[in-house]
């Protein structure tokens, strides 16, 4: 079942969701305490507060965390905007429109950046990505302090995390 | 039932405007577009001037047959058209950029950009470039000498490369020494020879891979290796009426084919002399270089009479007997390494291995699966 958080009025009473990016995602099994992090994850997946879009599971696909994200695939495609979602896609476009270069306008590929940033500020989530602030319209980070919307490293999701 | 239709499929009030301009910046005329959508022109004009609204499964094909990012069809309007790199061509007056050009500058900028952010975060991943600059005043000949101190190749070096493929990969990698990306990437025979692209400290050199013959990609290496000394990139046919192609062309020459050991191979021959389409082929086996770079030599030199090189060269470089075709699968990672160089993917690889950037950036950079990283690494030594 899909949780939809878009009322402002609901995201203020419900606990804080995370929305995990790839680069997040990939970074997991690097740490020492990485069992013990997947432990965490698992719990917040069952708690339907932790979500990723499809697109960057489809970014994950040839990676060995997705082998951990598998059994969860519904489950954390379930904060997720479908793509029949014309408001959804809509959003994707104009974040496209206004970060280009985050979103590779003119490329060839489609990277899953705008659908993290249009999916976490339609339904209030939090971001988690371990990308550089360096060049802020070209990654996540960036365009989240832009946009007014919470983003954290992979790190200091963890250290919030029960 | 059209192409990308399905009874579930939304329509998506996309702006018409933006999928002319995802045509516009693909070098689309509307029925080469709609060809490659399998619909009649009539229905692309009306998705285009918003008489007709698309499917979802209708714009994932758009996004597929011209290369372009899904995402940018949905946006609310077309962003402002990026200005082309100059374009140096002359050969077939003003003739538009294919899809395949298009994207091959897209795919070339993009690495350039990905390089720059990896240098902003790490220092010694991206190498420095290195090479000296030149102004149009100056003689190519004077140049290409300066030039191939640099490079530190003698010409018995040279002249001991066993092939015409041996001289392109050796020369390639010489210049991917002075922290040139280079790229060889199918285009269009007859739209361009290559191009070149030099942005703030990373500079990049792409061949047309389906230039008929080594010793011509040869050739443009150093032909656009000289736009990047002249600080004037852009798009090139070699042709010899534009003034910078012409610089080019005649650095590409002595740079290859120095006049000394040119003098040393006629062996005493009374000049100008009309060489034989013999002379030529020997000469050209001699330097690894293609027949129409001596052909251009002999006469910049005054070792051939003027218009030798026009009169002479059409019929010589014709490409060689195609490979017999075998039954084993060809190698993924070579025809990467191809495609890319030696240094794009190495930085690549550097920078996932200091933790600049992940393996899934690594991998759509390279396009190589993380799980063959090991494999691209031991191609790379």
């Amino acid at each position: 079942m899909k949780r939809h958080r878009s009322l402002p009025l609901l995201q203020s009473v419900l606990p804080v969701a995370y929305l995990i990016d790839t680069s997040s995602w990939l970074n997991v099994d690097s740490r020492a305490d990485s069992e013990d992090v997947w432990r965490r994850i698992v719990n917040l997946i069952e708690q339907a507060r932790l979500f990723t879009c499809a697109q960057v599971l489809g970014e994950l696909r040839e990676s060995p965390v997705y082998l951990r994200l598998k059994p969860y695939e519904n489950a954390l495609q379930a904060g997720d905007r479908g793509v029949d979602d014309i408001a959804y896609l809509q959003h994707v476009g104009r974040i496209t429109h206004d970060y280009p270069s985050m979103s590779g306008a003119t490329g060839w590929r489609t990277p899953a950046d705008p659908y993290i940033v249009a999916l976490a500020e339609l339904e209030g989530y939090v971001v988690v990505a371990d990308e550089s602030m360096k060049r802020p319209n070209r990654k996540i980070p960036g365009v989240c302090l832009q946009r007014k919307i919470r983003c954290i490293t992979l790190a200091q999701f963890i250290a919030e995390i029960p | 039932m059209l192409p990308g239709k399905s009874q579930d499929m939304p329509e998506v009030p996309v702006n018409g405007k933006v999928l002319e301009w995802a045509r516009a910046i693909r070098g689309l005329d509307i029925n080469k577009a709609a060809e490659l959508l399998g619909v009649p022109p009539d229905d692309l004009r009306d998705y285009e001037s918003g008489a007709k609204r698309p499917l979802v499964g209708f714009l994932r094909l758009m996004s597929d047959r011209y290369q372009i990012n899904f995402t940018s069809l949905l946006m609310p309007e077309p962003l402002p058209l990026k200005k082309h790199p100059a374009d140096h061509r002359a050969r077939h007056g003003e003739r538009p950029l294919s899809i395949d050009t298009l994207v091959a500058l897209e795919e070339v900028t993009e690495a350039l950009e990905a390089f720059e952010d990896i240098a902003d975060e790490a220092k010694r991943i991206v190498p420095v470039l290195n090479i000296g600059t030149a102004q149009l005043e100056d003689d190519p000949e004077a140049v290409a000498t300066r030039e191939r101190r640099r490079f530190s190749v003698s010409i018995e070096e040279q002249q001991k490369w066993r092939s015409l493929a041996e001289a392109r990969l050796k020369w390639r990698r010489r210049i991917e020494d002075r922290g040139v990306f280079t790229y060889m990437i199918p285009m269009p025979p007859e739209e361009l020879s290559g191009f070149s692209i030099l942005h703030d400290t990373l500079a990049a050199i792409c061949v047309n891979d389906r230039e008929p013959t080594e010793g011509a990609k040869v050739f443009t290496l150093f032909h656009e290796y000289c736009h990047l000394l002249l600080h004037q990139t852009g798009i090139s046919d070699e042709n010899n009426s534009n003034r910078v192609e012409r610089f080019c062309n005649e650095f590409a020459a002595s740079f290859l084919i120095p006049l000394n050991p040119l003098l040393e191979a006629i062996d005493g021959t009374a000049t100008p002399h009309e060489f034989s389409d013999a002379d030529v082929k020997r000469l050209a086996t001699r330097f690894h270089v293609s027949n129409s770079a001596i052909a251009l030599r002999l006469e910049k030199t005054g070792l051939a009479p003027k218009r030798f090189y026009a009169r002479r060269t059409a019929p010589w470089d014709l490409p060689g007997q195609p490979r017999t075709i075998t039954s084993t699968r060809p190698d993924y990672i070579k025809i990467r390494l191809k495609r890319l160089g030696r240094l794009h993917p190495a930085t690549v690889l550097r920078a996932v291995d200091r933790r600049v950037i992940n393996s899934f950036d690594a991998s759509e950079l390279i396009g190589i699966q993380p799980g063959s990283f090991e494999k691209v690494q031991a191609a790379l030594e």
